[in-house]
């Protein structure tokens, strides 16, 4: 066994372990003591992550034995990790490890990516990392993969061609990275939705943040990992340099992608009702952006 | 003596370049980063010519290991290297099997030495005088590859998508579906012209092509005069069974005389395993008397090849003027909501405009590398000395600036293979912004994709009215990548395009100001 394998194993187990501590604690309760968001900082991506889903309940609160799980990282650019225009792939990894350990028969990952696909998957890193973690990685860059779907609370978007994968799964993990946005302001957990999609291109010709918005209705994730370890803090989405990138050594969890919009919002430095899609989705009801009457637990490390 | 061997070593080594080179084109992805690329590429006559004759490479030497090849055993090039001449092998074999059996398969042919050695001439001269344009039209590597590239790559597309698709059904990804994005139609007519006149020439004629248009044939049928080793018809063991003449695709066997003309020939071998005295083969050439020409025969004389030069030097004068006013693009600045049509832009490493019409030969292996689709044939876009050339098509896609494989693919060098680094300051073009086609000026919208998928920041974008942003160019920092123009949503006119540079220019590298330090002490909710 290589030792990067052995160590590999030995992190797994370890957290496993943790995790069904955690599990021990909190069966007896219910998911409404749970915190409503969870913020971590001051970590490694991994160690982030462990910590952040425990305080949620641990992974088994999310993925079932037997369970197919799809995970959508922001993999949309031709991007080395350190640009952090893409979710960490140390993250996307770890999450994947924890999914399996739930038991989870498939981890899907993929992204309908803006730049070419296999440029994207491969320089993000996050290719490789799927494999190594044991998931994966499924292509989203054909039409032939997506299906129409109705958006019935939508105001503006009414319907959209979704990814197969988002259909058929039974769980949907969503892994956005924190960054700035040309066009949005801001991108994370809704905007990362976009991913899914693939006639996204009408969005921007008819009004961008409403339908942003809109197919927040449709299917929320079950779980929304907002990846803040490097976050780019200008000349988003793609980013031009290193330059651009804060290392803030971060990570939010919710299940609602409103909450944890807001919350990255104000972690980035801007006002979450300046940004238009949350204030929207936070008036048409899809989730809640009143982080001052959350319970929030913030975790240093 | 006994050589059949010979014969089978031809067809395992041809069916090897064939199968590399087909894959090289149709699959780039597969192989084009392998060391088969390398073995299929490096031995290709033209390509390496050209790139030798810029960059002086070790790399580019495959057109030596040829031409010192042919002085040994002939034309092995021809029966075993050249993709196309297998392919014609192949139509020879399909067209046998659809046709009923006949005794005489192929006759002895007369040589068309004024034809082959004019046209060489002209390519040559026409090169010389900075124009490939009888190159890209000839050559058969690059023929080659545009009836891979442009014809077959889409049915293979297709069939591997198909594949994909149904495993995918039984529950596994994988292989993942190809791209292939589709070129302007009228840029498929030539290929589609050239192959079936390719395949009619070779059913009824045999290795014609070879030793009449193609440049490459011409010139190693010079070569090869002077080999040191030729195939010959031992004239005590013949006893005139003539099926070495009447199995020889060259028509190269001249049985009245038991002659071969070794300039013809294509070593393909399929004389010796036929030869019924066994004895047809190859013996050590010995220096004799120059046969008699035969009535109605010509022999290359020196008055010939001095009379193709002069009407290759001719056709170039006349070629020459025209591509020059053609090929230089001027840029316009727009005036009016429909996009003014640009220059044409050619890929980073191409230096100017009129450097890469003269030395790409249209092979279309760096429209089947790049992977984001933009670069596409031409048609008349950089005039008729870059008929068949690529350029970027910003309507089908974007030059990525994380990506340099043109240049690194291009056989010919006609795209210089920069380092991404320094491919990431050239300015192939500049994006220019109508701002009356903007959907944030007509529909009073967010938008904002030019800006997104900007990779220098050189579109931006800047306040307008109401909150909202609008892009703003700054030239300086553009690199002419079109992924502005590729995002933009706005139709039928996009809101910004690129007009391509005649000369490559430098743009500048984006200016790095370190960010501002944050308190991050505190969780900020």
């Amino acid at each position: 066994m290589h030792r990067r394998t052995f160590l590999q194993t030995l992190g797994v187990t370890a957290s496993l372990a943790l995790s069904s501590r955690a599990d021990r604690l909190y069966a007896t309760e219910s998911t409404a003591a749970m915190p409503d968001l969870v913020a971590v900082k001051n970590g490694e991506p991994e160690a982030l992550f462990d910590r952040g889903i425990e305080a949620l309940g641990g992974m088994g609160r999310f993925v079932k034995k037997g369970q197919t799980v799809v995970v959508k990282p922001n993999i949309g650019w031709n991007a080395p990790p350190e640009r952090a225009a893409n979710t960490n792939p140390r993250l996307v990894r770890r999450i994947i490890e924890h999914c399996l350990q739930a038991g989870a028969k498939e981890v899907y990952v993929f992204d309908h990516t803006c730049d070419a696909w296999r440029d994207s998957y491969r320089n993000s890193g996050i290719e490789q990392a799927v494999k190594e973690a044991g998931g994966k990685i499924a292509p989203g860059h054909s039409e032939s993969y997506f299906q129409t779907v109705a958006i019935a609370k939508g105001r503006r978007l009414r319907e959209a061609k979704e990814h197969e994968l988002i259909l058929q799964s039974d769980v949907l993990i969503n892994a956005p990275v924190l960054k700035s946005h040309g066009g949005a302001k801001l991108t994370v957990a809704m905007k990362n939705l976009m991913g899914i999609v693939w006639d996204r291109g009408e969005w921007h010709s008819s009004n961008l943040h409403q339908c942003i918005a809109d197919f927040a209705t449709y299917r929320r994730p079950d779980l929304n990992v907002v990846d803040a370890y490097n976050v780019l803090q200008r000349h988003g989405p793609r980013g031009v340099s290193t330059a651009d990138v804060a290392n803030m050594r971060s990570q939010l969890l919710s299940t609602d992608l409103v909450t944890v919009d807001a919350a990255a919002a104000k972690l980035f430095g801007v006002d979450p009702d300046t940004v238009d899609y949350i204030r929207i989705a936070g008036e048409m009801g899809i989730g809640r952006k009143d982080l001052e009457n959350l319970q929030i637990q913030r975790i240093t490390l | 003596m006994n050589q059949r061997w010979l014969k089978k070593i031809r067809v395992v080594a041809a069916l090897v370049f064939l199968a590399l080179s087909t894959l090289l084109f149709v699959d780039f992805e597969r192989i084009g980063a392998t060391p088969a690329a390398t073995v299929a590429i490096y031995p290709q006559f033209i390509p390496s010519l050209l790139t030798f004759s810029q960059t002086l490479a070790w790399g580019a030497t495959g057109f030596l290991a040829v031409l010192i090849l042919t002085l040994l055993v002939g034309r092995v090039y021809c029966s075993t290297i050249c993709p196309l001449g297998t392919l014609q092998d192949l139509v020879i074999r399909i067209a046998d099997r659809l046709r009923p059996p006949r005794r005489v398969k192929f006759r002895y042919q007369k040589p068309h030495n004024r034809l082959r050695y004019g046209l060489l001439a002209l390519t040559a001269g026409l090169l010389l005088g900075g124009s490939a344009l009888a190159l890209s039209v000839l050559d058969p590597f690059s023929n080659f590859g545009r009836i891979a590239g442009d014809l077959l790559r889409p049915l293979y597309v297709a069939v591997h998508n198909g594949v994909g698709q149904g495993l995918e059904m039984l529950g596994s990804y994988g292989p993942f579906p190809l791209q292939w994005k589709m070129p302007p139609l009228t840029t498929l007519i030539f290929p589609t012209v050239f192959l079936l006149g390719l395949a009619w020439l070779s059913a009824v004629k045999g290795r014609l092509f070879c030793n009449t248009l193609c440049p490459v044939g011409a010139l190693l049928g010079l070569v090869s005069r002077f080999a040191l080793f030729k195939i010959r018809i031992p004239k005590d063991a013949c006893i005139l069974c003539a099926k070495c003449s009447i199995h020889c695709k060259a028509g190269c066997i001249h049985l009245k005389t038991k002659a071969i003309d070794f300039s013809r020939c294509v070593a393909c071998f399929n004389c010796i395993p036929v030869c019924e005295a066994h004895g047809i083969g190859y013996a050590r050439s010995i220096p004799s008397p120059r046969p008699p020409l035969r009535p109605g025969e010509k022999g290359v004389s020196r008055r010939a090849l001095l009379r193709g030069a002069t009407t290759a030097l001719l056709g170039l004068t006349g070629l020459a003027g025209a591509s020059d006013s053609a090929a230089k693009p001027h840029n316009r600045t727009p005036t009016t909501i429909a996009n003014p049509s640009p220059g044409p832009a050619a890929p980073p490493g191409a230096g100017a405009i009129a450097r890469f019409n003269d030395l790409c030969t249209a092979c279309h292996l760096c429209v089947s590398a790049c992977p984001y689709g933009v670069l596409q044939p031409a048609l008349l876009e950089y005039g008729l000395s870059g008929l068949l050339q690529p350029r970027l098509d910003y309507a089908t896609g974007y030059c990525s600036y994380e990506c340099n494989r043109c240049g690194q693919i291009c056989p010919t060098s006609a795209i210089a293979p920069l380092d991404l680094v320094a491919k990431q300051t050239v300015q192939i073009g500049v994006a220019h912004f109508i701002r009356a086609n903007c959907i944030v000026y007509t529909d009073h919208t967010a938008c904002g994709a030019c800006d997104e998928y900007c990779p220098t920041k050189a579109v931006h974008m800047t306040p307008y009215r109401d909150g909202l942003r609008i892009p703003e160019v700054r030239e300086k920092l553009c690199v002419g990548c079109g992924a502005c123009e590729n995002a933009c949503p706005a139709r039928p006119h996009r809101a910004i395009y690129v007009s391509g540079h005649s000369v490559h220019q430098r743009a500048q590298r984006p200016v790095v100001k370190p960010l501002e330090a944050k308190d991050q002490s505190e969780f900020p909710f």
